[in-house]
């Protein structure tokens, strides 16, 4: 008996906290929303990532084929430009070294 | 009693409680309804993009490709990276309870939806309309929010619903007349001095 007691008032509380997604009139924060990363190419060759221009920044690879998400049409005429590459980091990256996905 | 709670079907049942009314999960085609839907839930981003740029260019021939094109790419994108924002987890309901608990720091419907009105409405986009759109209002365990996309001066019933929450991130997409849900516009709150629509621009 004591169990089943629980096991309602357990089964109650998951209620409580899972069905609670009601908007009402609840103000959402969207000044901080993550930017907008939705132009999708990909690398055309093994091409270096930094995590920042600065000279010491951490660096790494991207792999060819790899997808890059570009805020705009990448610059061409620019060293550096920042990308969201497909693990959810936002590096530097060499806008030449990547195509549009068709 | 540690007996009770360490069982995994109490969890179980709550989880599958809450979400007691069947909803469903694939988007809706305007041409090929639930089966072309389906097909492209399981596409590439890129096939994604083209095909809701499709469904928003079809929506008036006063759309703007280049306007569906940019609200296609947000809805499909923009989505995936509120997701990983949010630490999304695939199963939503779990992902509630987490968020209600303050384990995660967002990814409730009404979140996603907020967050992509905000940057649909941020776009230089003037020949779509973007609607907040609300379905069972009020009701504790069926309430869901979404962002309604019209063409300008369009009635919401037609136009398309952008789901970002259903599927976790991946983005549904129905016409507001296929969808099961009993969309309606979300009237401004009291506490929203930002415009809920994008309007027009004069052309003037």
């Amino acid at each position: 008996m004591k169990q089943w007691m629980l096991l309602a008032a357990l089964t109650g509380g998951m209620f409580a906290v899972t069905g609670c997604q009601m908007s009402e009139n609840r103000h959402v924060e969207t000044t901080n929303r993550p930017m907008n990363y939705t132009y999708e190419y990909r690398a055309t060759q093994d091409t270096a990532w930094r995590s920042s221009t600065a000279a010491d920044a951490n660096s790494g690879t991207v792999n060819r084929g790899s997808r890059a998400m570009f805020d705009r049409t990448p610059d061409r005429s620019m060293t550096w430009q920042q990308a969201r590459l497909d693990d959810g980091t936002v590096r530097y990256v060499h806008p030449t070294d990547f195509e549009l996905v068709r | 009693m540690c007996g009770v709670f360490q069982s995994r079907w109490v969890i179980l049942l709550g989880c599958a409680l809450a979400g007691c009314t069947y909803v469903q999960t694939n988007s809706v085609a305007t041409i090929g309804g639930d089966a072309k839907g389906a097909q492209l839930d399981r596409a590439p981003d890129q096939v994604r993009v083209e095909a809701l740029a499709g469904e928003f260019a079809g929506l008036s021939a006063t759309v703007s490709p280049e306007d569906a094109t940019r609200a296609a790419r947000i809805s499909v994108y923009y989505s995936e990276q509120l997701a990983d924002a949010f630490g999304q987890v695939q199963w939503v309901e779990l992902h509630n309870v987490l968020v209600n608990l303050g384990l995660r720091p967002g990814g409730l419907c009404y979140q996603y939806a907020e967050n992509l009105l905000a940057e649909f409405c941020q776009q230089p986009i003037h020949t779509l309309e973007f609607h907040r759109g609300i379905a069972w209002k009020g009701k504790v365990f069926d309430e869901h929010n979404c962002v309604v996309v019209t063409a300008v001066g369009q009635p919401f019933e037609s136009g398309i619903v952008i789901d970002a929450w259903r599927n976790a991130g991946h983005v549904r997409w129905a016409p507001v007349s296929k969808d099961h849900y009993p969309w309606q516009a979300k009237p401004p709150s009291d506490n929203e001095p930002r415009p809920r629509q994008k309007q027009l621009a004069s052309r003037n």
